[in-house]
């Protein structure tokens, strides 16, 4: 590996590049480090000048008061905000992948050619129209318009899964069909089950994409049956000022990562898959 | 190679009936979805830049009347102007210090692992959560920072409440949360980087500089044009969503972005044409100079 050959294989330089390594990620985790000894702390201790780096004691008080504002309703929407996005768009992601690599057709280089566009639009450009969509259709504060619009972003996917199945064994596929296999059979039979990563790396990346979606849910789903994580916390920025005043910071702090604990775990356990997925998209280039 | 395979495709036999019944049953559902809600929001995007609409009343084509209107709005060159600064600061900073961070973490260490995970974190918390922790960090009395720079003897400004230093506080979250990308972008460009080269110039006598510099960088050059294309949407798309979290544009319209100013034409004027046209031409402009980009860059590539 080009690993140990940067540096000179010198102690000193190895020490030096190890402290160097946790001192900077030290520094760059600091906003998220202090945010979990600050949900630890007292109101007093969390609002002490100067800023007091550890709390004296735990206090998990904060995290009981927290559930106020991270309600189970606020956690279920969530949950049925990512998921809902998640199953529809691979499922039509991935039927469509599959028959645009295995399924020739005289258009097939067309609809890929189709998927293609979004590359060069920035989201921004679509956001105002897509909401005037949402809009005719009369899906305003609903879960169809929270959900729906979103799903139809299925670009990444489709290419993703079509890139896979492109190089999957024509054989197996070749083998089933002689066999009197349906198309839905080889789907699910044949294909599906040697399919994990690319759908391990599509749920990474959407997964994590739809938890932390802000725009979209506030301008559809700014309603108290609708409300996801991000549009809950929104207004206790800068300690609970815009929160009736109500919350105070260190309460604010542990809201904060009750919502990202969820996604957080899953990361760290997915890790592999998730870079997998972006490593991916450097690969073709 | 993908078009090749596929003409392999020992399925050729034409499809049946029934095999065009299940292609319909595949595919029809995700290109209805993908048309509704991508290609046609795009298309009527373009078309109502050419139309006067305030979503109750009636549609009017007004022709290029949104377009000429875009040259004499005292609001919009400020907005383009600071999607210029947030750009300027933003972009090079996450390039090149994503491309170090690769550099050193490139490592087969123990506990390396751990430390890579810790600079994957901003990618897993919503921009709510990071303006949460951030707002403990530029909080100008009782923050970090100022805390700290109080400590050797400089009295801070205000950040986010600062007129001329909140954009770039605003730059530094939008940085903090698009490292994680660009470091694993190029942590993946660098392992493709054979021991060989490295082990040559580590024969020659190179120093760490100039091998990080001079045969790390270029070897990862098409990770180079990703991670640029992608932090350039990124630093045009991000900075709306941190500044309506954390000041709403303020203070004074200080980090309002073009992408922002649009936002607020079309939802709080309701002018949604005139929106429209604004977005259009951030794109043409933004698209024109990414083509300029490439073609300098072919030319210099063929000059050699």
């Amino acid at each position: 590996m080009a690993n140990g050959v940067l540096f000179t294989q010198k102690r000193s330089a190895n020490t030096l590049r190890y402290s160097v390594v946790v001192l900077l990620a030290l520094a760059f985790t600091f906003p998220l480090l202090y945010l979990i000894s600050g949900s630890l702390m007292t109101l007093d201790e969390v609002t002490v000048y100067p800023p007091k780096l550890l709390p004296s004691s735990i206090n998990l008080q904060n995290y009981v008061d927290a559930m106020q504002v991270m309600t189970p309703r606020i956690f279920g929407n969530t949950l049925f905000f990512t998921f809902g996005i998640l199953i529809l768009q691979l499922i039509i992601s991935f039927s469509a992948g599959f028959a645009l690599a295995k399924m020739p057709f005289k258009y097939a280089a067309t609809v890929v050619a189709l998927f293609a566009i979004p590359v060069f639009l920035p989201t921004n450009v679509s956001i105002i129209p897509l909401y005037l969509v949402t809009f005719k259709l009369n899906l305003l504060s609903t879960w169809g318009g929270m959900i729906l619009p979103i799903v139809g972003s299925t670009a990444f996917g489709t290419l993703l899964f079509r890139q896979f199945l492109v190089n999957f064994p024509d054989n197996l596929v070749d083998a089933a069909r002689i066999d009197g296999a349906t198309w839905p059979r080889v789907l699910f039979q044949v294909v599906l089950p040697l399919a994990k990563p690319p759908i391990a790396s599509y749920a990474a990346v959407t997964f994590l994409t739809a938890w932390n979606m802000y725009i979209w849910p506030l301008m559809v789903g700014n309603t108290e049956n609708l409300k996801v994580a991000t549009v809950q916390l929104a207004p206790l920025i800068a300690g609970g000022v815009g929160f009736y005043g109500k919350i105070p910071p260190n309460v604010t702090y542990a809201a904060a990562l009750l919502s990202a604990l969820p996604v957080t775990l899953f990361f760290l356990w997915a890790q592999r898959w998730f870079i997998n997925a972006i490593a991916g998209t450097g690969n073709d280039s | 190679m993908a078009q090749v395979k596929e003409k392999k495709v020992g399925t050729k036999n034409q499809l049946k009936r029934n095999d065009r019944f299940w292609l319909g049953v595949f595919i029809l559902p995700n290109l209805f979805m993908y048309t509704l809600f991508i290609l046609i929001p795009s298309t009527v995007g373009v078309l109502l830049s050419f139309c006067e609409w305030n979503i109750l009343g009636p549609i009017k084509w007004v022709g290029l009347e949104n377009y000429r209107r875009l040259f004499t709005d005292e609001l919009l060159m400020p907005a383009f102007g600071r999607s210029l600064q947030y750009l300027a600061y933003g972009v090079l900073p996450t390039v090149f210090g994503g491309f170090l961070l690769a550099v050193l973490l490139n490592w087969k260490v123990k506990g390396i692992g751990i430390f890579r995970a810790m600079f994957f974190l901003p990618l897993t918390v919503s921009s709510a959560v990071a303006g949460i922790s951030w707002s403990s960090i530029f909080n100008p009395e009782a923050g970090w920072i100022n805390t700290f720079l109080l400590k050797i003897g400089i009295t801070g400004p205000q950040w986010l409440s600062s007129f001329t230093w909140a954009l770039p506080s605003i730059t530094i979250i939008v940085i903090w949360l698009s490292l994680p990308l660009v470091i694993i972008l190029y942590l993946a460009g660098l392992q493709r980087i054979s021991p060989e080269i490295m082990e040559a110039a580590a024969l020659d006598g190179a120093n760490v500089w100039q091998r990080v510099w001079g045969i790390m960088f270029p070897c990862v050059a098409s990770t180079t044009t990703l991670v640029v294309v992608i932090e350039i949407l990124a630093f045009l798309g991000s900075p709306f969503e941190i500044s309506l979290l954390m000041v709403q544009g303020g203070p004074l319209d200080a980090t309002t972005s073009l992408a922002y100013y649009a936002y607020k034409v079309a939802f709080e004027q309701f002018e949604i044409g005139y929106a429209s046209a604004i977005v259009m031409a951030q794109f043409i402009v933004f698209l024109a100079v990414a083509l300029t980009a490439l073609k300098i860059r072919k030319i210099n590539k063929a000059r050699g």
